[in-house]
């Protein structure tokens, strides 16, 4: 600064140097060295400066001038700075708070400077106590949030197992299909969306209308509209690119057979999971375990390159290979359909199985429904229902005669046609044959051939009671067969020990107790197989996931009677078919040999008594095996209630005719031939 | 000129103003003169160090390689990846048309379509069975012309499920 400006400053300022001299900034800031400069050669000039520069930015300090002037004296300007900068400290302290304290005055710059350091300061430390923050105790949720963003994880299914046939056929198997699904937050126009898709898709008006509700609340973000429909109907949908609607893959479980063996397979949810038949029973074989792949994607989709895919692969359920022949199984249900119209039954079921394994070939049912169509059941009735086997059981009686050696097949007794059982107690009961006739010798050939009832008692009345109930419990009656199929019966079975009266002979003919289909078919089989009880057996191996192919264990058997008395019981059961005067002529086969027996049972009716004349209802069975001389196949036929009034209610009218049917579609799909020597009923 | 100005070395220094009794303190710039010039030794101008430049100009070029490389690797990562994923769709296409066609072979050959396509042949189901007796003869003639007569069923069956055995060992759990 020149000496001219300097002077004028000085003049300038010269009379107000003492109001100047209050001021506690006159020796701050940017001015005061030069002041300071001033002051060296003119002193008393540098504060009139200050005073000057800072007089209109400090109206503060001018409501204290008349303090300061009261204080102020002409020489003070002289005095030494540190002792005014004391005064003007110490007036600050007692004039003005502490927040007056923060007011900026232009010029006053180096306050401000540290003010702005001290705030930047201060936000520095949040910034970097919120990244430490951040990186540490509140790293976990930022993590996952990228994680999300950037991390795909999907569940890999793993397809059910798939159920053949014995003859490599598919019964059933999981196909891919489509499911439609729903966004409701996304979809725009719930009314139209709602009303496209229940036209589209067929839906039912209260289902439409559910959509309609959910579309318009918008709470979900997910919602199925139509699950496993045909791919074409969901493309169609999804090529209308509605908002909010996207199509799923997913597996669907099908019998590409149709029908066939629908009952013994049962079904599974919609999610996949057995509910009924061998979809339960092998439900944790059939079932996978799901894998999952973990991947990082970009926003389209796309694998991040060297990000590492986690995939753990989807471990696929058992296969099961049946011992169903699927084209048996088909021929056996649709002749069981055709039988049960034809009879105007309420039913029917029928077993065959192979006579030295067990195994099942085929099992149909079939029943009556509402509509009056006779169609294969969704219940495996072969498994869950009961029925006392009448006739067919004195292949049981006797048997257990032969084997406890009271009789052999000639011996002959004194057989009435009618008689009164325990005449005069609680327990009477009149028993008859159904052939009528008087009192006549019989032979046990002759009580089986004509399946004499009176016969049957008189015979199974030598063996005693324990010891015949223990002969029917080592057939297999009383307990569940090997099988454990889902709701499988045991039937009603009392031990002999607690027979009572009539009880203790009208199982002998097959009454007070009661079977199933495959518990009749296996004890009948004992006898073809030699006398040895094998267990039905559903399932001939499994495929695991890793393809590998394992077989199921044997059956389980156990020797029930002598193979000399199976033998005989054979030898007569074949002149059940076969003799003229036999119940079971319509079972015959030609050039094969055919060993069977006919049952017709009466069945009890609601108020517990098996009714009266005209109203009787009855089951009819047969049960056979062939080739007799060398068993292959044993067969059960029964049917539920044939027409009471026709001549065909009888086992061997309305159920032997259709064990030849089945057995001649045997013969053909299972190769059977005759064994040498073998010509049937017709003699050699 | 060059010498004097570097004879002289321009120093701030502070000093205090005694005058008049103020012990205002202020800061001048004085020129002083160095007190002690040592004798200089004769310079002379020292060819370029070129090493250092050769040394950076490799630096640049390993780090540009690495750089470089490192894209190069990137990019065939990319690549490798996308491969990938067309591959884990080709499966998953695969597989899904492998169900579908066992679907629809299980379908043609359900007993309830070949019964139909018979009947629409005017083939009829069989209801008699009747065993023929070949002569011995004509079975050794037939077995000389090539034909093994065999009808063994089961092992085509076998072979059919090891087969399928094969395939779902292989692509059972693929993704």
């Amino acid at each position: 600064m020149s000496t001219d400006i300097r002077r004028r400053h000085a003049a300038a300022v010269a009379t107000s140097s003492r109001t100047v001299t209050a001021d506690p900034r006159t020796r701050r800031g940017g001015t005061v060295p030069q002041s300071r400069s001033h002051a060296r050669r003119e002193p008393g000039i540098t504060s009139t400066t200050k005073s000057a520069t800072n007089a209109k930015a400090a109206p503060a300090q001018r409501n204290h001038k008349p303090a300061k002037r009261g204080r102020q004296e002409p020489d003070r300007s002289l005095r030494p700075m540190q002792k005014r900068v004391k005064t003007t400290k110490r007036q600050r302290r007692t004039t003005q708070p502490a927040g007056i304290s923060l007011t900026f005055r232009a010029g006053d710059s180096r306050r401000r400077l540290v003010a702005v350091f001290v705030i930047s300061v201060l936000l520095f430390a949040a910034v970097v106590a919120r990244v430490a923050f951040l990186q540490t105790a509140g790293s976990d949720s930022l993590v996952a949030a990228g994680k999300a963003q950037r991390v795909s994880e999907s569940i890999l299914y793993a397809p059910r197992g798939t159920i053949f046939a014995r003859d490599g056929g598919e019964l059933v198997m999981s196909v891919p299909s489509s499911t439609l699904i729903a966004n409701p937050k996304l979809v725009t126009d719930p009314a139209g969306v709602a009303a496209l898709l229940g036209t589209m898709l067929q839906l039912t008006p209260e289902k439409q209308q559910s959509l309609l509700a959910a579309f318009t609340a918008k709470e979900k973000s997910f919602l199925y509209i139509a699950r496993q429909i045909d791919d074409d109907l969901a493309n169609s949908v999804i090529a209308l690119d509605l908002s909010g609607i996207e199509v799923l893959r997913e597996d669907k479980r099908i019998m590409p057979s149709g029908e066939v063996g629908r009952s013994l397979l049962g079904r599974t949810d919609i999610d996949g999971i057995g509910t009924a038949g061998m979809e339960l029973l092998y439900n944790e074989e059939l079932t996978g375990i799901n894998g999952e792949r973990v991947r990082e994607r970009d926003a389209e989709g796309r694998s991040i390159p060297g990000s590492g895919a986690t995939t753990t692969n989807a471990v696929p359920g058992d296969d099961l290979i049946l011992t169903l022949d699927r084209s048996l199984q088909f021929q056996v249900e649709q002749a069981l359909i055709a039988r049960v119209t034809e009879l105007s039954a309420k039913g029917g079921a029928v077993v065959v199985m192979d006579t030295a394994t067990g195994e099942i070939y085929a099992v149909a049912n079939v029943s009556r429904n509402d509509d009056g169509g006779v169609a294969v059941t969704s219940a495996n009735l072969a498994a869950v229902e009961t029925f006392e086997p009448g006739s067919v059981a004195k292949v049981f009686s006797l048997a257990a005669v032969v084997d406890s050696g009271m009789a052999t097949p000639d011996t002959v007794i004194s057989v009435p046609g009618k008689i009164v059982y325990d005449r005069g107690t609680p327990w009477e009961l009149p028993i008859s044959d159904a052939e009528p006739h008087g009192t006549q010798p019989m032979s046990l050939r002759d009580i089986i051939v004509h399946s004499s009832n009176i016969g049957t008692l008189m015979m199974t009345e030598k063996v005693g009671t324990q010891a015949f109930g223990g002969y029917l419990e080592a057939f297999g009656f009383g307990q569940k067969t090997a099988i454990n199929f889902p709701d499988e019966s045991a039937g009603i079975y009392e031990p002999a020990s607690e027979w009572e009266g009539t009880e203790k002979v009208t199982p002998s003919f097959g009454y007070h107790y009661a079977v199933t289909a495959f518990q009749l078919a296996a004890a009948v089989n004992t006898v073809a197989n030699g006398g040895v009880y094998v267990a039905p057996k559903l399932v001939t191996a499994t495929i695991g996931a890793d393809g590998e192919v394992t077989d199921t264990a044997p059956s389980q058997s156990h020797t029930v009677i002598q193979p000399s008395t199976a033998a005989t019981m054979t030898d007569m059961m074949t002149d059940v078919v076969c003799d003229p005067n036999g119940t079971g002529n319509d079972a015959q086969i030609p050039d094969i040999s055919v060993a069977g027996k006919t049952g017709t049972a009466y069945k009890a009716q609601e108020d517990n008594t098996y009714g009266g004349a005209g109203n009787r209802a009855y089951r009819a069975s047969f049960v056979g095996f062939f080739p007799a001389n060398a068993p292959r196949v044993t067969i059960l036929v029964t049917i539920d209630e044939p027409d009471p009034t026709s001549n065909d209610r009888f086992g061997g009218k309305a159920a032997a005719p259709l064990f030849a049917t089945i057995a001649t579609a045997a013969i053909h799909e299972l190769q059977i031939t005759p064994s040498p020597g073998d010509t049937g009923c017709t003699a050699g | 000129m060059a010498m004097a100005a570097r004879t002289e070395r321009v120093t701030t220094v502070r000093s205090r103003i005694h005058g008049g009794g103020d012990e205002a303190r202020v800061m001048v710039k004085r020129t002083a003169a160095v007190a002690h010039i040592a004798p200089r030794p004769q310079l002379v101008v020292v060819p370029r160090q070129r090493r250092t430049a050769r040394l950076i100009a490799a630096g640049c070029t390993v780090v540009f390689g690495l750089m470089l490389g490192a894209a190069a690797f990137q990019t065939q990562l990319a690549s490798r990846q996308l491969t990938m994923d067309t591959l884990d769709r080709d499966i998953r296409r695969a597989h899904v048309t492998y169900d579908v066609l066992r679907r629809e072979r299980a379908e043609l050959r359900s007993p309830g379509r070949l019964s139909e396509e018979a009947i629409k042949l005017g083939m009829v189901p069989a209801t008699q069975t009747e065993f023929v007796q070949l002569d011995a003869d004509l079975v050794a003639v037939v077995q000389r012309s090539g034909a093994d007569g065999s009808t063994d069923v089961d092992s085509s069956i076998d072979e059919e499920f090891e087969r399928y055995a094969d395939v779902k060992a292989e692509a059972g759990g693929a993704p």
